[in-house]
C-alpha cells in the first residue's frame, strides 16, 4: 500500500504498525487476508479439480 | 471576548500515563514521538483529584466540576427499575461537557470513546460511546453486534462498526511485543493474557475510528480517549522491570514487556494521529492519574470496592503544542480541573466562574486575559445534550423505587441484588464524600459520611473520613471520639479474624484490610490530630510508626518532617523531607520544609535553593517568599531581600513578619527609613502587640495554667480581686475587666506582652488588632461539670440526680462553636492542653508548651506548682 509517500509490507498476519496506521492500515491488512483467503480457495479448489482429474 | 488563540483542538487521553515511565522510554529513544512532541510544547505533571475513579475523573476533565457537581461518582449505578446495577451512563451527567458548550457556540466536535459517553449525545459532530470497542461476544460470521446508543449520528453506525478490532483477529505478530513467551504459555488457563489481548484490541479499535473521523469529517474539537495504559498497567505492572522479590521468575518473564511495550504502541498510533493533523490545530496529551511504576507499587491490594485506585499515583501527565504555546517548558500545577477552563480559553470563549479550576494561561506565549461567565448551566439554548426525558439521575431513581418497595407498592429485589445496589450507592457517597474532602467542602462531606457510618458501623473506611473531616472542620472531640471508638471496633475485628482459619479470613470481604492501610491510617489521622492540639512529640511518635509501616505515603512523611520542625529536630526533618522528594520532587511543600531545615542548620545557600524550587512549582507560596528573604538576609544580600519579602507582603498582605523584616532592613541595611515607616505603620495599625490568654471552661484549670506561665516567668496580668479559696486554694489569677469584654475592649492595650485568663466563651469578641497566643485548657466534660457543681455547693443534687446532660451538650456546642471561630482567625496560635496530661506528665506538656510561647522554661520549677493533690474530681475513665 502506499500512505504519504511511504511504503508498507502488509504482512498476512497484519503487524502492530498497521494497526497503528488506524482505520487505513486496518482495511488494508483485511483487504489482504480476504484476498490470502481467496487465494487458498482458488489454490484449494484448482487441487480438488487436479485430483478430479487424475 | 478573550482572543482565540486555538483554531482547532484535539485532546487525546492515556488514561493512567505517568511520567515516571515514559522518560526512562524516551531517554531510551522508544517514544520518538511524544519526545519529539513534548520538545514543540509544554509539559507537566498534571494532579489527580481523590478517589481517582476513572469515570469521576474524565467527567471532571470533560467539565471543568467536581462529582458533586457533574454527578459521575464511580464505574456503577443502579437501574432505573432497581433491578440491578450498570455501568455509570453519559444520562447521569447532570452538566454541560465542553462539547456542549461548543455546540451551542456553532462548532463541531467529535468524541471517541469518552468515559462516560453512553449513549452518545446528539451533538454537532459525531459521538462515539465508551462501549463501541468493548468485547460482548465471539464474533459469529460478521455479526458482532454494537450497543444502542454507541454512535451519534446513528446513521453513521454502520460505517464505524468496521473499524472495530476484535481480539480474535489478533496473531502472534501483534502480541509477541507484548507476551514474547505467548508461544509456550497455555492460552486457555492464563487470564492475563486474554486479558492483553483485550486490552490491545479495544486501544486499535479506538485508533482507527478516531482515524477516519479525523480524515474523513470537519472538526474544530476533538477528544479521543484510551483507556489501554491503565488497563496494560492493572494487569502487569506488577511484572515492569526490574523484578520484584517474591515474584515467580517464570511470570516476569512472562509479563515484563506488557506495559512497555503497551506505551510504545501508544507513541506510534500517536505519531499516525498526528501525522493527520493540519499545522495549526492545538494538541493536548493528558492523563486523569499515574500509575505507580517504582518502589511505590502497593505490594497487595485491599479488599474492597474501588481497590485498584490504589494502585495509581496522584500525577498524571499533561502535554500540550500548538499555535501560540511555549516551546520546550515544563509548566507547573495543573490539575485535571483545569482542562475545561483552559479549552474554553483556547477558543476565545469564557470560563464559568463557578469551574473549580483554572485555565493554564502560563503555557501561553503571550499574555491572555481569560473571560469569564458567571455560570454556564444558566445559560439556556441547544447544547446537544440528551433531552431531559433520557437524563435520570440513578440515585434519586433508585430512592424513589425503595419507596414504592416500603410502601407495599413493588416487590423487593432479591437479596442479592439489593445487597448490591446498597453497597454501591453507599461506596458512590463514599467515593463523593472523598471528592469533597479533596475540595476541602468538610461540612459537605459530613452531611454524606455521618448517616454511612450510623448504618455502617463495621466499615472503618467510612469513619476514618468522617474522623479527618472532624478533624479539618476543628471538632475536635468528636474527633477523638470517633478514633477512639474506630481503634475498639478495630481491635474487635482483630480479635474475631486471630480466631479465624485462613480459609474463613480469606472468604471475608476485607481479610486484608486489617494488615494493610487501615490501623495505620487512623494512627495518622490521630497523628494530625495530635498536631492541631500542638502535641507535637505525640504526633511524631505516631507519624513515625506509621511511616515505617506506609513508607511511600507522602503525606505521612511531610507530617513527619512538620513535626520535626516544630520540635527543632532539623536533622530529622531534612531527612523527611528529602524521602518526600523521592517520592515526589515537585512537591513544594516537602522544598519549602527542607529549606526551612536547612536555614535553622545555618546552611543558607542550600536553603535558598530548596526555597527557589518551591516557588518555581507554586509561585503563589508566601511563606517561601518569606524564607528566600530571611536566608538572604543571612547571606548580607539586603537588597534582594527586600524583593522577597515584597513579595511575601504582596501574596500575603497581613504577614506581620515580612513587614516587620522590610521595617528593619529599610531601616538599618538599606538606609530607606521613608520606605520603613509604609511598615511600621503598617504593624502600628494592625498589630498593637501581643497577647497571651490562658482559655477553656471554668474549672478546666485555667488558675492552675496561670500558675505555671507565672512561675516560668511570663507577667500575668490580674487585678487579684477574687481571692484564694478551698476551691482555688493557690488564687483564680482573674481580672475584674475580663467580665466586661463583650462590650468594653478598651482595656486590652493594659494586656499588651502579659497573659491574661479569659474564658472560652469570651473569646470571639477579642478585637482582631492583636495577635493572641491561646493555651486553652482541656478537661474531661464530666469532672469540669462536677467541679462546677461541687463548687457552686452543689455537689449533694449531683449525688443525688442525674448526670446534668442539658449542661453537657450546651458546653460541648459553645466549645464547637468558640474552636471553629478560633480556626477562622489568621492572628490567633492556639495550644490545648489536656488538664490531667499536665497533671499526670508535665514534662512533655510543658515541652509543648515551651515550644508554643517560643520562652526557655525552668521544667523542675514549673513541675513544683502542678500539685496532684487537687486534682480532685478525676473520672476513673479518663
Amino acid at each position: 500500500m502506499k500512505q504519504s509517500e511511504k511504503e508498507y509490507e502488509i504482512p498476512k498476519g497484519g503487524s502492530l504498525g498497521l494497526l497503528a496506521l488506524g482505520d487505513i492500515g486496518l482495511v488494508k491488512w483485511r483487504e489482504k487476508r480476504k484476498e490470502i483467503k481467496e487465494q487458498r480457495k482458488e489454490i484449494k479448489k484448482d487441487r480438488t479439480k487436479t485430483k478430479d482429474d487424475e | 471576548m478573550s482572543k482565540r488563540i486555538a483554531k482547532k483542538v484535539l485532546v487525546i487521553g492515556w488514561d493512567a500515563a505517568d511520567w515516571k515511565v515514559i522518560y526512562p522510554l524516551i531517554k531510551e529513544g522508544k517514544m520518538p514521538t511524544l519526545a519529539k512532541f513534548i520538545s514543540e510544547g509544554v509539559h507537566g505533571k498534571i494532579k489527580t483529584l481523590d478517589p481517582p475513579l476513572s469515570p469521576m475523573l474524565w467527567t471532571s476533565m470533560a467539565t471543568g466540576y467536581r462529582a458533586d457537581k457533574h454527578g459521575i461518582m464511580g464505574f456503577i449505578e443502579p437501574l432505573a427499575d432497581n433491578s440491578g446495577i450498570r455501568p455509570v451512563t453519559s444520562t447521569s451527567r447532570k452538566v454541560k461537557a465542553i462539547w456542549n458548550i461548543l455546540h451551542s457556540e456553532g462548532m463541531k466536535s467529535n468524541v471517541v470513546s469518552w468515559w462516560p459517553s453512553n449513549p452518545a449525545e446528539p451533538i454537532n459532530g459525531v459521538m462515539v460511546s465508551n462501549l463501541y470497542q468493548q468485547v460482548n461476544k465471539p464474533i459469529k460470521g460478521n455479526q458482532w453486534d454494537m450497543p444502542k446508543g454507541t454512535v451519534y449520528p446513528e446513521e453513521l453506525s454502520d460505517k464505524l462498526k468496521e473499524f472495530r478490532v476484535h481480539p480474535n483477529e489478533l496473531t502472534a505478530n501483534h502480541l509477541l511485543p507484548f507476551l514474547p513467551n505467548l508461544k509456550k504459555q497455555d492460552l486457555k488457563k492464563d487470564k492475563m493474557i486474554t486479558g492483553v489481548v483485550n486490552t490491545l484490541a479495544n486501544a486499535a479499535s479506538v485508533h482507527a475510528v478516531s482515524t477516519y473521523l479525523q480524515r474523513e469529517t470537519e472538526w474544530d474539537f476533538m477528544a479521543i480517549y484510551h483507556d489501554a495504559i491503565d488497563h496494560f498497567c492493572h494487569i502487569a505492572m506488577k511484572f515492569h522491570p526490574p523484578h520484584r522479590k517474591g515474584l515467580p521468575k517464570d511470570l516476569y518473564e512472562n509479563y515484563k514487556n506488557v506495559v512497555t511495550a503497551g506505551y510504545l504502541f501508544h507513541d506510534m498510533m500517536l505519531e499516525r494521529t498526528l501525522s493527520l493533523l493540519d499545522d495549526d490545530t492545538t494538541v493536548i496529551i493528558v492523563s486523569d492519574h499515574g500509575f505507580h511504576s517504582d518502589h511505590l507499587r502497593p505490594k497487595y491490594l485491599l479488599k474492597e470496592p474501588g481497590a485498584p485506585a490504589q494502585e495509581h499515583s496522584p500525577f498524571g501527565i499533561f502535554c500540550m503544542k500548538g499555535p501560540g504555546v511555549k516551546k520546550g517548558e515544563i509548566i507547573h500545577g495543573a490539575s485535571i480541573l483545569d482542562i475545561t477552563p483552559t479549552l474554553l480559553n483556547l477558543y476565545g470563549l469564557p470560563i464559568g466562574k463557578n469551574m473549580e479550576g483554572k485555565p493554564l494561561v502560563q503555557s501561553y506565549t503571550e499574555n491572555i486575559t481569560p473571560d469569564y461567565i458567571e455560570d454556564w448551566e444558566k445559560v439556556d439554548g441547544d447544547f446537544g445534550m440528551h433531552p431531559n426525558d433520557l437524563k435520570d439521575d440513578p440515585w434519586a431513581s433508585q430512592e424513589a423505587m425503595q419507596q414504592l418497595i416500603e410502601l407495599g407498592y413493588i416487590d423487593a429485589p432479591d437479596e442479592n441484588i439489593s445487597i448490591r445496589i446498597e453497597t454501591a450507592k453507599n461506596e458512590s457517597q463514599y467515593y463523593l464524600s472523598r471528592n469533597l474532602i479533596d475540595a476541602k467542602k468538610y461540612k459537605q462531606a459530613i452531611d454524606l459520611l455521618e448517616p454511612l457510618v450510623e448504618n455502617n458501623l463495621r466499615e472503618i473506611r467510612y469513619g476514618q473520613r468522617l474522623a479527618y473531616c472532624y478533624l479539618s472542620t476543628n471538632r475536635l472531640r468528636k474527633c477523638r471520639a470517633l478514633i477512639d471508638s474506630l481503634k475498639v471496633l478495630q481491635a474487635d475485628i482483630e480479635k474475631e479474624e486471630a480466631e479465624m482459619t485462613q480459609e474463613e479470613l480469606n472468604k471475608r470481604k476485607k481479610g486484608f484490610i486489617r494488615e494493610a492501610e487501615l490501623p495505620n491510617y487512623l494512627s495518622f489521622i490521630e497523628g494530625l490530630l495530635f498536631m492541631k492540639l500542638n502535641r507535637w512529640k505525640k504526633a511524631l511518635k505516631l507519624f513515625d510508626e506509621v511511616s515505617v509501616k506506609v513508607p511511600n505515603n507522602i503525606d505521612v512523611h511531610l507530617n513527619v518532617g512538620k513535626s520535626c520542625l516544630h520540635r527543632h529536630l532539623w536533622d530529622k526533618a531534612q531527612d523527611a523531607f528529602i524521602v518526600c522528594l523521592s517520592i515526589d520532587d515537585s512537591n513544594a511543600i516537602a522544598h519549602h520544609g527542607l529549606g526551612i531545615s536547612l536555614l535553622r542548620r545555618g546552611l543558607f545557600e542550600q536553603a535558598l535553593d530548596e526555597f527557589l524550587l518551591s516557588l518555581s512549582i507554586n509561585y503563589a507560596y508566601p511563606s517561601a517568599h518569606y524564607h528566600i528573604g530571611e536566608s538572604l538576609v543571612k547571606l548580607e544580600k539586603f537588597a534582594e531581600a527586600e524583593q522577597a519579602f515584597k513579595a511575601a507582603v504582596s501574596l500575603a498582605p497581613g504577614m506581620t513578619k515580612a513587614h516587620s523584616w522590610l521595617a528593619d532592613l529599610y531601616n538599618n541595611e538599606l538606609s530607606m527609613p521613608n520606605k520603613a515607616k509604609e511598615h511600621e505603620e503598617f504593624l502600628n495599625k494592625n498589630i498593637i502587640g501581643e497577647i497571651i490568654i490562658v482559655s477553656g471552661l471554668p474549672r478546666s484549670g485555667t488558675s492552675m495554667m496561670m500558675q505555671i506561665l507565672e512561675a516560668g516567668g511570663l507577667n500575668i496580668l490580674t487585678d487579684k480581686k477574687r481571692e484564694a479559696d478551698t476551691n482555688n486554694p493557690k488564687g483564680y489569677y482573674e481580672f475584674e475587666k475580663v467580665k466586661r469584654l463583650m462590650v468594653d475592649k478598651s482595656w486590652l492595650p493594659e494586656a499588651k506582652g502579659k497573659v491574661v485568663k479569659i474564658i472560652a466563651q469570651l473569646l470571639p469578641f477579642l478585637p482582631d488588632n492583636f495577635t493572641y497566643k491561646i493555651v486553652f485548657m482541656q478537661r474531661d466534660m464530666t469532672e469540669v461539670l462536677k467541679s462546677q457543681q461541687i463548687m457552686l455547693g452543689k455537689d449533694k443534687d449531683l449525688k443525688s440526680k442525674a448526670f446534668p446532660t442539658g449542661l453537657n451538650n450546651a458546653f460541648t456546642k459553645q466549645l464547637d462553636s468558640v474552636s471553629t471561630w478560633i480556626e477562622s482567625q489568621s492572628n490567633i496560635d492556639i495550644i490545648n492542653i489536656n488538664y490531667s496530661d499536665m497533671i499526670e506528665s508535665p514534662e512533655s506538656e510543658i515541652e509543648s508548651l515551651s515550644s508554643f510561647l517560643d520562652k526557655d522554661f525552668d521544667v523542675q520549677k514549673i513541675k513544683s506548682v502542678v500539685d496532684k493533690k487537687l486534682y480532685r474530681n478525676r473520672e476513673d475513665n479518663t
